[in-house]
């Protein structure tokens, strides 16, 4: 669940239906994911999912994986 | 919350299906269509469905897609848009707000190129003839700024100074933008922090942060309306220089005078405003300004893009001019055909209040530009008689350019009216309660902008004032004439606070009280009264409709209903006497005549104040005094020699115990009382009683029995201080131009 909206919100932000992102992609993997984009993906992912993401966690992301992993501890979803 | 429609990619088909069962069709359905569409090919469908997105309130992320499908279909989807070259200079992170302004802008009628300076470059940009901005050659220059880069000390000795030199830091930004760049300037104006180290203690202490950043707001309004100049010697402008401090004024424009900025090239999007309507702690999160310097919450860029691109437009001259308006549960609550002119809502109770509300607020931009159109199925005749006739009709026949009502769609009257007028289709805003007709002028007039009502009659004024595209352009030439009522309006303002004593006040309302005759259309607010009213209601008796109706009926009977207006507002029916032609002997029956001085004579008769009430709404507004003054006339009409009233005490009415003592009225039967502590008391119609004359009495019956003056019916109160009372033939001069 968590992933099909966390996808949803890729495909959004990057505004590509074809988006297919798993949890080893990187911000490598996906064209346009710059620092604004990615403002614009904590943004869009804290009001989707409801959720603060601390700060401490925000620099730390390597991969979608760790993204999703900090998201479903802090909604309590999963 | 999950969006069902948020399975990814739907076919075209499936997504108009979808959007054919709703009226307005959701942000994130609109997006999808203009996705849709644009992979099916049709980028005018796709640019229509991405703008129909930005009407819908769509967020950050979906703005942002549709911002996406313009930028990719709009070449090719055959628009004719007014072009603007359009530099955003930014003190915060504007990436998103320069993104999605081509959209906004869209939707305003502009198409815009965008440059987008520098982060924190925008100063040196504007003052090197040599930067990107000055290559660029905008035509507007946008200076998307926040409180945060103001210079202003954190407290401020000379708070007056201060401001001034805050002030001048932006007009010298003006004067090079619209001097040397030739480009017009929107200015966004500063949010005021809500946290504030000196409390409340602010207000006072002109030197406060928050005092200078709004005072700084006064000063920049100043200057763009070129008012700034010799701010300490004119009497108008908020005064700043006076008094403990100079708090928060116009003082602060002493010295940025001569600003050197024409009036129309410098507007503003009171960004103030919009953080205060969505709450500031909304408006503003600290965590993405750490984090990413956004100086406006994501959350709310959407909506500064929009107001943005209206202001733009608005300067561009791309406004829509025209309000066209549906009339039943429109303007009033109900259908005037069915439920006649006695049956619709206006005016009384709180439906009736809230499409009051609307009306005024309607009037308000009809005074301020805006062409009001009615279109309407309805006999011509009836509806126009509505607003002749209704008593709480705010608007009136010749607030309107164009009256049509008839059984014609309103598809054809709306093209009538366009064509009437002599304006485009794209100048028109169509307001209808009715979802159905709506619907049909979206289809077959889709130049027309249409705003749908709510269902709750209460967020209708809300609901219009949320339509930001009839910005006006620059307080210009047009509106000179209005300038004299801006100032008479001021006058009122100035009078209200130097009013030295309660009689003064009453006086600078000035109130006018209109005698209204008990009709279908009054009787149920009489009722209403006589039901409801507890405090000033000297005898406490309710009756319903028929019995009313019955008293009425009798040509012994006086009622007396009262209107009361005042400058600021309307109040509505909010008096009533009902009293009878006795003999004097009845009158005795369970008084003592004999003990008042009031030479009644055995044979002769007396007006016997049955009921006498009066919303608490006036209290203490002297309309007591003219109504005992319409009750003796009654009574002289009616060949009675004396008034004769009741005090019946309840729980609540203690308010009017000495009413009749206050009006010169003499105790009768002083001895009995009354066990229940009654009390009964009388006047002879020899005697008047004592008017403070603070409110004027216009008598709208048809026999006129009382001291009022011969004057014509006054229909409301906006008339007072509004000279400008408009033609049709203006008005329309006016969109014409």
């Amino acid at each position: 669940m968590v992933q099909e909206r966390l996808a949803r919100v890729f495909q959004e932000i990057f505004s590509d239906h074809a988006l297919v992102v798993s949890d080893t992609t990187t911000a490598d993997d996906v064209p346009g994911w710059d620092s604004l984009a990615h403002i614009n993906l904590i943004y869009a992912l804290e009001t989707e999912f409801d959720v603060r993401i601390p700060d401490e966690r925000l620099a730390s992301f390597s991969n979608v994986g760790e993204l999703r992993a900090c998201i479903e501890e802090l909604s309590g979803a999963r | 919350m999950v969006d069902p429609l948020r399975t990814g990619p739907r076919s075209l088909e499936e997504l108009a299906g979808a959007a054919a069962m709703t009226e307005v069709p959701t942000a994130g359905l609109c997006r999808d269509l203009a996705l849709a569409h644009e992979r099916a090919g049709d980028p005018a469908a796709a640019v229509r469905w991405a703008l129909a997105m930005t009407d819908a309130g769509g967020d950050l992320t979906c703005w942002s897609a549709a911002a996406g499908v313009l930028r990719r279909a709009f070449p090719a989807a055959g628009l004719t848009l007014r072009p603007a070259r359009v530099a955003v200079l930014g003190s915060y992170t504007t990436a998103q707000f320069a993104a999605l302004l081509p959209l906004a802008a869209a939707r305003a009628g502009v198409a815009v190129e965008v440059y987008e300076c520098g982060y924190g470059q925008y100063r040196q940009e504007v003052l090197d003839p040599a930067s990107g901005l000055h290559r660029f050659r905008p035509d507007v220059v946008i200076l998307a700024v926040h409180a945060g880069d103001t210079a202003l000390p954190s407290f401020a000795r000379d708070p007056e100074q201060a401001v001034a030199v805050e002030a001048a830091r932006w007009t010298s930004l003006w004067q090079i933008i619209t001097g040397s760049l030739g480009a017009g300037v929107i200015q966004h104006t500063f949010v005021v922090p809500e946290t504030e180290p000196f409390g409340h203690l602010a207000r006072q202490a002109s030197g406060a942060r928050s005092s200078l950043l709004a005072a700084v707001n006064v000063a920049l309004g100043l200057a763009a309306a070129g008012v700034g100049g010799a701010g300490s010697g004119s009497n108008g402008g908020a005064g700043g220089s006076r008094g403990i401090g100079g708090n928060g004024g116009a003082g602060g424009s002493r010295g940025i005078g001569g600003s050197g900025v024409g009036s129309g090239q410098v507007s503003f999007v009171d960004c103030e405003r919009l953080a205060a309507t969505v709450g500031k702690r909304s408006w503003f999160d600290p965590r993405y300004w750490h984090r990413s310097k956004q100086a406006v919450s994501l959350a709310h860029v959407p909506a500064l893009a929009r107001h943005t691109a209206a202001v733009l437009g608005a300067q561009l001259g791309t406004s829509r001019k025209c309000l066209v308006l549906d009339l039943d549960n429109t303007l009033w609550g109900g259908v005037l055909g069915e439920d006649g002119l006695a049956g619709i809502a206006l005016g009384d109770g709180p439906a009736g209040e809230a499409f009051s509300e609307f009306q005024e607020y309607i009037a308000l931009l009809r005074e301020r530009g805006v062409v009001l159109a009615v279109c309407s199925k309805n006999n011509d005749a009836d509806a126009r008689a509505a607003f002749e006739r209704h008593p709480a009709m705010r608007l009136r026949l010749d607030d309107f350019a164009m009256f049509s009502a008839s059984w014609d769609d309103k598809p054809t009257q709306i093209r009538r009216i366009a064509q009437t007028l002599g304006v485009g289709l794209d100048s028109l805003v169509f307001v209808d309660d009715n979802p159905a007709e709506r619907e049909v002028v979206r289809q077959l007039v889709p130049e027309v902008d249409v705003i749908a009502l709510p269902k709750d009659p209460h967020e209708y004024v809300r609901t219009l004032a949320d339509y930001p595209f009839f910005e006006p352009g620059a307080l210009t030439a047009e509106d000179a004439a209005r300038t004299e009522q801006y100032r008479a309006r001021a006058r009122a303002v100035e009078l209200e606070a130097s009013a030295s004593s309660l009689e003064e006040f009453h006086r600078g309302l000035e109130m006018v009280a209109t005698v209204v005759p008990l009709d279908e259309l009054t009787l149920p607010r009489v009722v209403q009264l006589i039901g409801k009213t507890n405090q000033f209601n000297l005898t406490t008796r309710r009756r319903g409709a028929a019995e009313v109706a019955e008293l009425a009926a009798d040509p012994a009977t006086a009622i007396i209903c009262v209107r009361l207006a005042d400058r600021f507002a309307d109040h509505g029916l909010v008096a009533v006497v009902i009293a009878r032609r006795v003999a004097a002997v009845d009158a005795d029956a369970d008084g003592d005549l004999a003990d008042a001085d009031g030479g009644l004579v055995a044979g002769t008769a007396v007006l016997d104040v049955d009921t006498w009430l009066m919303s608490c709404r006036v209290i203490g507004r002297t309309l007591e005094c003219e109504l005992a003054e319409l009750i003796v006339a009654e009574a002289r009409r009616l060949g009675c020699t004396a008034v004769r009233g009741h005090y019946l005490p309840t729980a609540k009415n203690s308010l009017v115990a000495d009413l009749y003592a206050r009006l010169g009225f003499q105790r009768s039967g002083a001895a009995q009382g009354g066990a229940d502590g009654s009390t009964h008391w009388l006047l002879p119609v020899a005697l008047t009683p004592e008017r403070p004359g603070l409110i004027r009495v216009v008598d709208t019956r048809r026999h006129q029995p009382g001291p009022s003056e011969p004057r014509p019916p006054e229909p409301r109160s906006g008339d007072v201080g509004h000279p400008d009372a408009g033609t049709s033939a203006q008005t329309m001069q006016e969109v014409a131009g």
